[in-house]
């Protein structure tokens, strides 16, 4: 009995670490599907005004771009705790409040993302019923940006789901610690110091003041 | 916790006022304060912003809606997913990331401060006019306050300026960068309301300098009543004019985004674009550009983008299900019936922001009220570009005011003498007092923000 629980806890961690790894990847290809709009974008219209040549379709293209980068970072920006969560009240509560909390919160989030996945696959099996094209030169049929723009709201919510699983299984066998580290939402401390990072300066030897509650 | 009383007094009012309001009794009020107390509940339980709002439209489609809204759901999200002009934001939070990472700065900073620092306030005032003008390029607060805050404290080592002052104007710099365009605030506000974004941007040119102006006044009061003991040798005009060589690389920025979008030239979308372009151009000359700066922006951006995006996800969901209620529209009606003076209602939906702005970031903040919000601003014969200068502001506002506020985390983050955040907190008071100031003088004469467009178009 205890042995079955324990493999069927290691399947939902293994399947949690596996959509994590997904989810960065993902999350890395959204950040150069950006950066290549900025540079698709900026010779469309360098093009357009000096040579006359233009692509056409760059207000529809980019507009798939950002549908597909946003819901492809969707799952990155998950486990990097980056989703915004007000914690005003949480934070005031005994520890087991909090952890229940945490996967309730998470539990709200797979609700809406599953109904926002069932959206976006119904949508994509529409346009495939109806051959849906769009209204640019290169008719794209929709069902490719669609189901790209689906297929990274589907990950997402596969990684919600393992995660919610994983963080009851935690609290019930009492590491709700371990869930309260992977889903509590950044400090601004935090915040902060990621962007000294990126300037260069030296966070390590800074004094953090603790966030206020 | 002030700020939560204060919101509940406010909606308390509201209901008073609507259900005394007598005759125009056409607002759903049970609906509404069921929907107004479960949102409370769970933003106190500390739901996902996003989710909030979505599950929140799932509840209030399936309890009060007769009509099947999700076999919409998809289409009602794709469309303005893929919007173009929501592309800006990406764009827009990656050139500032990349400009994070190149440290343009520092020459900035430098520059301008061989110009600015015999004025009483000295080195004050090089922060907040490099902030601005960092700021006219970045679209970020964060970006900004990082950047300048790492480059200018390094200036203020071992010497009498008071500390306090500082920091605040710093904070209140670094601020600054979501009003002087391309404030990505003005982005989204407009792709909400559909206002147009370049309109927005022209608005903002008034008020952006209006705070500015006040805000070195503030510093020119400040250092006029404590003068610095230690007089500032006379730097010879020969090398202020090299200085100015410094400039140039953000001057070039400056051009290529600001310049397209007020010349006509380009929408915010496309500048946004060539502004990334430049920025990674500029990187690249100054030999800062490497595979490991290109995939940090990329990182960054991508889960900033994810931030807003799950937000706007929700907003959008939330926002069909109440428009086919009717809800919003009828709040409008009601709030527009009160027997009160439009002012009044105003002033106090910016109180309610302001409270707001106290626990809350400020995109989420915008995001989550203005489909409710702006049909009532409307309603009462407010201008949506004049509303929407008015609503970034207070965005500024909510980045600074304490005890949260991500920018003045990054700049306590900054400092190295060891002193409490609290200084950070006392320090901002009087730039925060000023952008109140700035909002009052808004209400009194609108045509500082709607001048401009009016005689452009």
């Amino acid at each position: 009995m205890d042995d079955k629980e324990s493999s069927a806890f290691r399947l939902v961690t293994m399947s949690r670490r596996g959509l994590s790894s997904v989810s960065r990847i993902m999350g890395r290809i959204a950040g150069w599907i950006f950066i290549l709009c900025a540079f698709y974008i900026t010779a469309d219209v360098l093009l357009r005004n000096l040579v006359g040549v233009s692509s056409q379709a760059a207000i529809e293209l980019t507009g798939y771009m950002l549908a597909c980068g946003t819901a492809w970072a969707l799952g990155y920006a998950l486990i990097e705790r980056c989703h915004i969560r007000i914690d005003l009240l949480v934070d005031k509560l005994p520890a087991r409040a909090r952890y229940v909390l945490h996967a309730a919160s998470l539990g709200a989030l797979a609700v809406f993302v599953g109904f926002l996945a069932k959206g976006a696959i119904d949508l994509v099996e529409e346009s495939w019923l109806f051959g849906a094209t769009d209204i640019s030169i290169l008719r794209t049929p929709l069902v490719i940006p669609q189901g790209l723009w689906a297929f990274g709201i589907c990950v997402f919510f596969l990684l919600i789901v393992s995660m919610l699983v994983e963080s009851v299984l935690l609290i019930a066998r009492g590491k709700g610690a371990l869930v309260e580290q992977r889903l509590r939402s950044r400090s601004y401390d935090e915040e902060a110091a990621e962007a000294l990072q990126a300037v260069g300066a030296d966070v390590s030897e800074t004094q953090n003041a603790k966030t206020l509650p | 916790m002030i700020a939560i009383v204060f919101l509940l007094i406010l909606v308390a009012i509201m209901v008073g006022v609507a259900l005394t309001g007598g005759g125009q009794g056409h607002l759903p009020i049970p609906e509404l304060l069921s929907l107004v107390g479960l949102f409370v509940f769970f933003f106190g339980s500390g739901v996902y912003i996003g989710a909030a709002l979505g599950v929140l439209a799932l509840i209030a489609g399936f309890v009060f809606s007769d009509r099947p809204f999700w076999l919409f759901i998809g289409q009602t999200i794709w469309t303005p997913s893929s919007s173009f002009v929501l592309i800006a934001v990406p764009l827009f939070l990656l050139m500032g990331e990349i400009l994070l990472r190149a440290g343009l700065s520092d020459r900035l900073y430098r520059s301008l401060n061989l110009w600015l620092n015999r004025l009483p306030g000295g080195l004050l005032h090089t922060n907040v006019v490099s902030s601005g003008v960092f700021s006219a390029i970045s679209g970020s607060s964060v970006a900004t306050a990082a950047t300048m805050g790492s480059v200018a404290l390094p200036f203020f080592k071992n010497t009498a300026y008071d500390k306090k002052y500082v920091l605040g104007s710093l904070a209140a710099g670094g601020a600054l960068g979501n009003l002087i365009p391309p404030g990505i605030t003005f982005i989204i506000y407009g792709l909400l309301t559909e206002t147009s974004v370049g309109k927005l941007y022209i608005a903002a040119i008034g008020p952006s300098l209006l705070v500015l102006g006040l805000f070195l006044l503030v510093i020119f009061i400040h250092g006029y009543r404590h003068p610095l003991p230690s007089a500032k040798e006379v730097i010879p005009f020969r090398v202020k004019l090299r200085g100015l060589i410094d400039l140039l690389p953000t001057a070039i920025l400056v051009l290529v985004v600001l310049g397209t979008i007020y010349g006509g030239v380009a929408t915010p979308t496309e500048s946004a674009a060539f502004g990334v372009v430049a920025a990674i151009a500029l990187a690249a000359f100054d030999g800062k550009l490497s595979w490991k700066l290109l995939n940090e922006s990329a990182d960054a951006t991508a889960r900033n983008t994810a931030l807003i995006g799950l937000i706007l996800l929700g907003a959008y969901l939330l926002n069909y299900v109440l428009t086919t209620l009717g809800l919003p529209q009828a709040l409008a009606k009601a709030v527009a019936g009160m027997p009160l003076p439009p002012w009044i209602i105003m002033a106090l939906i910016i109180g309610f922001y302001l409270a707001l702005g106290t626990f809350m970031e400020g995109f989420s903040m915008v995001i989550t009220t203005i489909p409710v919000i702006f049909p009532v601003a409307m309603a009462l014969g407010y201008d949506p570009v004049w509303f929407g200068v008015i609503v970034t502001i207070l965005v500024e506002i909510a980045l600074i005011s304490p005890p949260d506020g991500t920018v003045l985390y990054v700049l306590q983050g900054l400092r190295r003498d060891g002193g409490r955040i609290t200084d950070v907190f006392s320090g901002v008071i009087p730039f925060l007092a000023v952008y109140i100031l700035a909002v009052a003088i808004l209400m009194w004469v609108p045509g500082i923000a709607l001048w401009l467009p009016s005689v452009m178009r």
